[in-house]
Order: structure tokens, then sequence, then C-alpha cells
């Protein structure tokens, strides 16, 4: 259980003005400098994810990579979650990432809510051709902006850093919502469930 | 979501009353909007239309003195309140109240734990106090007293003693460990039940029962009053604990499982709650249903086979705990052993004969000691967005009456299509039969069959005399339907105490098929 708040500022300053590019962004296929935006907002959020296998990914290797805070989630002992409790009371006003089991995210969002406003919610599973199905439903926007990174990212560490960096929008309380339905290649791991919440006051 | 009014009020009137909500809790804790704030009063494992259940508001005052004053602005508009206190009752209704228009009461900010006491071992808590709040304030203080937790931590220590909840300890029975109540009735006034109610009393944690009529169970699945303090007796870490797990082969076991375990439990040699758990159950927790079948209808026995060898479980596994002194447990586990031993095919296992990584055993071992974890939850992976209602029908302890209870749950929920997921809990003299009803809550047609499923089998319980101890808020109604002897008797008691507490019927209308009078009889 950690919670990692690097100066991701100076590091990508550094990143970029020295020309060098993150390998993992550059997988991405994200513009440095557009990143850098996107990615200094960033700083404004925390990645909650499942520490389980079911991820099929090494989240925590994957969010310190890009110096994302994160915060792991357990459903199975009180230290776990009282951590995520304590991260969710340090992290007010801040935008939330939360991937994992339906359960975990079902559970974890009953701990968010009225505080922070849940704009977008992504079910993902894995079809019998071994491809990856995302239903989505949520604000238009954010929706929009995401579903061209189905595609782009390999497995759920890199989604949670794509969620996390969208972390405003000119959004009004009355948005459009609408539901999307998209295909991708699969992802390792299990079924997840994704939420990007966003903290009272943004919408 | 559009947003509801109360029903009953008028748009100007409800704007009005909102306004004096404010005035009292401060505008941040007066929810409104129903896209935003309100879902998070919504019951996510509704089978019916959410629209029915939309609260209209949700106010969370900070003490009793803020709730009288809410109180007091309810009663001005006669406006229905919906009291939770965690808002975790998922299975029973979540924090959504029992119709639309209802304005949420939530006691979540009440969340002082007020004593704490070693020596007499209980500790005083607000509604606002989960399993989680109560075990890390222990822990923190270096107290050697335990929790005892229903199987969800997030869940509250008073709120679930009022829903005659269950935990896994000795103390498992919530309602027998309950002593000194604090409660607020409808008009504001407060009152200490039992010996609470002598200024000065040394005793209002310590004897349950004080003067005169014992009411705290009036209290308890009810909307006569507003529950605002609880005392709760903890058990004393013992000098020793050794859970165990005893697997049976055959689905049929079941029968000899309960009738060995009725003499055990009565004699108490088994004294936390022992639980019987099919294996769907075990499998739940750890795997999905895609991870070994993919094909509709009931698994078949040849998966099944493979799903027992794999997670090493029984067609039926029992969980129990020794408790006591080394010397004491051994004496007591050749007892339980030797009675157990006599179902062919019985194996045994402490802990160290369960994997590290074993979810079934690890949360169970945990909540014997009343160490809370929310573990269970998982039972929602077992298949794509999955949700559940419970059906806990209460029996003798008898193995006739366990397998009728089984094969009658069992040959329905297949027919419908849906897993036989469930356990049996053996208490003092009573067994809990909760079966998980599990669906998938983005279908639209599987949620209306739950639902059909389980009004036939309220029915067919009662047909056969076994009543619910509890249930989801969208069945309140028809269970209390058949709690009917003489004339419905004691339903209208009810209904005469509620007409006298709470004139204006502004708590919880329709809570356990209790309405007020404005509501009654096809008003609601
Ligand atoms: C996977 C799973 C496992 C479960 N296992 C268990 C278990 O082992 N044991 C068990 O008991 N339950 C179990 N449950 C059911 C339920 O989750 C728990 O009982 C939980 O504790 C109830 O929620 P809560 O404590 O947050 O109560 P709340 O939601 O706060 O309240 C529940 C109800 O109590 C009444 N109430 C609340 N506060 C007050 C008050 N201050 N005054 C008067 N009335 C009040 C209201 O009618 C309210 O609707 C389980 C549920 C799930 C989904």
């Amino acid at each position: 259980m950690s919670i990692t708040l690097s100066s991701r500022r100076t590091f990508l300053q550094a990143t970029v003005s020295g020309g060098a590019v993150l390998p993992l962004l550059t997988s991405l296929g994200m513009a440095t400098n557009a990143v850098a935006g996107g990615l200094v907002e960033a700083e404004g959020s925390l990645c909650l994810f499942e520490a389980d296998a079911a991820m099929g990914a090494d989240m925590a290797a994957g969010v310190r990579q890009i110096g994302l805070a994160y915060q792991t989630v357990t459903l199975d002992d009180a230290a776990g979650w009282s951590a995520m409790l304590d991260a969710l009371t340090s992290a007010r006003g801040r935008s939330l990432a939360v991937l994992g089991r339906s359960a975990t995210v079902f559970a974890v969002r009953s701990m968010l809510e009225p505080t922070w406003r849940v704009v977008l919610e992504g079910r993902h599973s894995r079809q019998a051709d071994s491809g990856m199905r995302h239903e989505l439903s949520g604000l238009d926007a954010p929706m929009n902006q995401l579903s061209g990174w189905l595609n782009r990212v390999r497995d759920p560490a890199q989604y949670a850093v794509v969620l996390a960096s969208m972390t405003r929008g000119e959004f009004s309380a009355d948005a459009e919502r609408k539901t999307l339905d998209l295909n991708s290649h699969a992802w390792p791991g299990s079924d997840l469930v994704s939420l990007l919440a966003w903290p009272k006051g943004v919408v | 979501m559009e947003s509801v009014l109360p029903p009953g009020i008028k748009r100007e009137h409800f704007a009005a009353l909102l306004a004096d909500l404010k005035k009292v809790v401060g505008r941040e804790f007066v929810f409104t909007d129903p896209q935003w704030e309100l879902p998070a009063y919504n019951d996510a494992y509704l089978t019916t239309p959410a629209e029915l259940h939309q609260p209209s508001a949700a106010v969370a005052p900070a003490n009793v003195e803020e709730l009288q004053r809410v109180l007091e602005v309810a009663r001005h508009y006669k406006a229905p309140l919906w009291t939770i206190s965690t808002g975790k009752n998922f299975a029973y209704g979540g924090p959504a109240p029992r119709k639309a228009g209802y304005i949420v009461l939530d006691l979540k900010r009440m969340n002082r734990i007020l004593e704490v006491n070693e020596k007499h071992g209980y500790a005083v808590v607000e509604p606002g106090v989960s399993y989680m709040d109560l075990y890390r304030h222990l822990q923190k203080i270096g107290s050697k007293l335990w929790v005892d937790c229903a199987a969800p931590g997030w869940g509250g220590v008073l709120p679930n003693m009022t829903e005659h909840g269950v935990g896994y300890t000795p103390y498992g029975d919530h309602v027998t460990m309950q002593c000194g109540m604090e409660v607020m009735l409808a008009d504001g006034t407060l009152v200490q039940t039992g010996m609470g109610a002598l200024p000065g009393s040394q005793t209002n944690h310590l004897y349950k029962y004080g003067l005169g009529p014992s009411v705290d169970g009036l209290f308890t699945q009810s909307n006569f009053g507003v529950v605002t303090k609880i005392g709760m007796w903890l058990m004393p870490e013992p000098p020793g604990y050794r859970p165990y797990m005893i697997t049976f082969e055959k689905e049929s076991d079941l029968h000899a499982i309960t009738e060995v375990l009725r003499p055990l439990k009565v004699n108490m040699l088994i004294p936390a709650v022992a639980m019987t758990v099919e294996m769907l159950w075990e499998a739940a927790v750890q795997v999905t249903r895609r991870d070994y079948y993919t094909g509709k209808g009931p698994i078949p026995e040849s998966v099944r086979k493979k799903m027992r060898s794999d997670l090493k479980i029984g067609a039926w596994n029992f969980y129990g705990a020794l408790y006591g002194p080394p010397p004491m447990m051994d004496n007591t586990w050749e007892v339980v052993r030797d009675a157990f031993a006599s179902i062919p095919g019985a194996k045994f296992y402490f802990d160290e004969d369960r994997a590290k990584d074993d979810v079934a055993w690890q949360y169970r071992k945990k909540l014997g000691a009343g160490i809370p974890n929310m573990t269970e939850y998982n039972v929602m992976n077992w298949i794509p967005n999955g949700a559940h209602i419970d059906f806990s029908p209460i029996s003798p302890v008898t193995g006739a009456d366990a397998t009728k209870q089984y094969e009658l749950i069992r040959d329905r929920c297949n027919k419908a299509g849906f897993d036989y997921c469930g356990e049996f809990a053996v208490g003092w003299r009573d067994m809990h039969h909760i079966f998980c009803l599990t669906f998938d809550r983005n279908d639209v047609k599987q949620k209306a069959r739950a639902n059909k499923l389980f009004g036939e089998l309220v029915d067919a319980a009662a047909a056969a005399g076994y009543g619910e101890y509890r249930t989801h808020v969208d069945f309140m109604d028809r269970i209390a339907g058949t709690y009917n002897w003489n004339d419905s008797a004691l339903l209208r008691m009810h209904e005469k105490v509620k007409d006298v507490v709470d004139p204006s019927g502004i708590l919880s209308p329709g809570k356990m098929g209790i309405w007020p009078k404005s509501m009654r009889k096809g008003k609601a």
C-alpha cells in the first residue's frame, strides 16, 4: 500500500525540454508537448486500482513510471480499506481514476459519491474472439476524448494513466450523457470496471 | 434522472422545506441534485425500476440537536424521511427509500465512538460508526476487545443491529449484544431506554432491561424512532482462537450436517454462529462463473466436481471455530471432530491446512475473530454486472428443514435460470438460510425474472411455515403480509403504535410494512 506523489511537473519539464521521451508515452503515441499539458493536469489526480493478479499488469510499476499518485485497493483487509479511505480524504479536490474488478469498483464508488462525481464508467470485458469490449457510459465530452485511446493503450495500467490525465473539462452539470460500445485488441487480465470521478465543482 | 417531490408536497413547499433544512445543517449537507448527488442514495441492486425508489433529497445532520431540528422541519411540512446510518444495506435495499420522493435522513456524520469500556467489555457508538471504524479505533487504543462484524466491514454497528444483523464470533447475535439505547422520537423527544432512564445510571450498558417494559426491540426493524446511540457488548480477546473448516462431498450431506450440528450448538460446543456454505458461494468469492462454464442453466455436475477439486472445497463447507485456553479447545475439538466424522467423506482443515491465498478460508478466518473485511462482496464478480438480493427465511435446526428449504429454493431458482448460491447460519436455536439471488443488473429481463422468483419464494416459504428475518424494500409489504396470524394482529398493533409515536407519519413510512395512517391501505 503506498502513495507516490512525485514532482511530476519538474520531471516532465526536464523530460520534454531535454528531448527525452518516456517509453510509456511513446508507446501511447502521445505528442510530448500535448502530454506535458495533459499530465501536468494529472498532478491533480489519484489513481486507485485493485491490487490483484486479475489486473493482468503490474499496475504499480505502470503508474509509478509516469509519476502518478496511486493507492491500491483491496476488499480483503481492514488496513488496506482504511488506507484507501485515508487516501480519499487527502485526495479531496482531485480527480480519481479507479480500476478493478466489478465488486471492488462498486465498493469504491459507494465511498466516493456524492463528494466526487462519477463522470464516466467503463466496463471492459474480454470477448470470445480474444478482443476486448468496452461499454462506456457518462458525459459525452470525456467519453469522446477517451474512446480514441482504447486501441492505443497496451494494458490497464496505461489506461489508468490516460483516465487520470483527464482532469478538467468545460462541462456543465447538465452536460449530455451517452453510452458507447467499442471494441479493441485484448488487454491482459480479467474483466474490469473503470471510473473517472471529478471533484464537486469541476462539473 | 428527473427530480421528484416528496409525496403530497407541492414544489413551492418543497423549496421552502429545503431552505429550512439548509438553515439547520448548512447548504453542504442537503443534497438535491438528481444527476450528481442523489445517485449516492440509489440501490444498485434493485430488481425494480430505480424511479420507484428515487429520493427527492438527502439531509445529513451532524448531531442530535441538528437531528431534532430536521425532524421539526419534516413535521412542519409532513415530509417523509428515510433513516439510514452507514447506508450500506445492499441486498436489502441499500440506502434507497421505500418509495420515491422520500428525503433520506443520512446519519453518517454522527460517527463518534463515545466510549470503550475495557473492564466491562462494551463500546458506545453513534449511528455512523462502521465496523471498520470501531476496529481501527480499538487497534489504535490497544484494546483487547473484539468487534463482531457482519461480512461487509463497511456496515454500521448500530444499523446492522437495528436490522437484526449477524456476525461470526460468539457475539454474533447483535440484538442480544446490544445494551442501552438512545432514541429520538418523531416529536423530537430524546429517550434513554433501560437503565439509561435513571439519571446518573452506573449500569446503562451492563443490564439490558431497566424497569418496566423493555422497549429496545420496538426500535429495531422499525419506523417508531431514530436510534442515536447504542451500547454494544464486545468480546474480550480469548486466550486462543482456532478456526476450522469441514468439507462434505455430497449435496445430500446437508441433512446429516444439520443433525450433527444441532446438539453441538445447543450445548455451546460451537459458540459462534455456525456456517454451512454451499459450494457456489465458496466459488463465487474467488472465481467467476465464466472461468468454469459459459452455458446457460444449472452448472453440470462434471463442472462442479472440477470446481471442488480446484478450490479444495466440498459440496457443503462447514465453518466453525474453537475459542479459549488450548486444553479446552483440544477437548472441544475431539467432540466436534468425532461428531462430524460420522458423515462419510468429511475432511477437516485448520489454518495450516489451507493455502495462504485461499480467499474463502482467509476471510472466514478473519470474521471468526471479528476482523472486518469486504471480501464477500466478490460474489458479485460471479457473473458480469453482478448484483444480488437476499432471501433469508428462518427455520428450525433440523436436517429435514434444511433439506426442504434448500430444495424449495434450489429447484425454483434453477427453473428460473439462476444459480443457487446460499448458506445456512445456525444461531442459538434458529437457522437463517441466506439465499443470495445473483443477477445481472444491466439485464432488464433478468431483473424481472429475479423479482418474480423472489415473490414466489416468499409465498412458497410462508406456505411451508417459514418467514423471512428481514427483507429488501421492494418486498416489505409482501413479507409483512405473511405474518398475518389472527387477522394480522401484530401488524395492527404496530400500526397503533405508529399512530401514537409518529402521528405525522414522517419516519420511514412503509418500513417492514408499517405505514402511517395517511398512507395506509391503498393510500400509499
Ligand atoms: C455480500 C453481502 C454480505 C452480507 N453479509 C451480511 C452479514 O454477514 N450479516 C448481516 O447482518 N448482513 C449482511 N449483509 C447485509 C447488509 O449489507 C448488512 O446488514 C449491513 O450492515 C447493512 O447496512 P448498514 O449497516 O450500512 O445499515 P444502513 O443501510 O445504514 O441501515 C439499514 C436500515 O436500518 C434502519 N436504520 C438505519 N439507521 C437507523 C437508525 N439510526 N435508527 C433507526 N433505524 C435505522 C433503516 O431502516 C435502514 O434502511 C450482507 C450484504 C452483502 C451485499
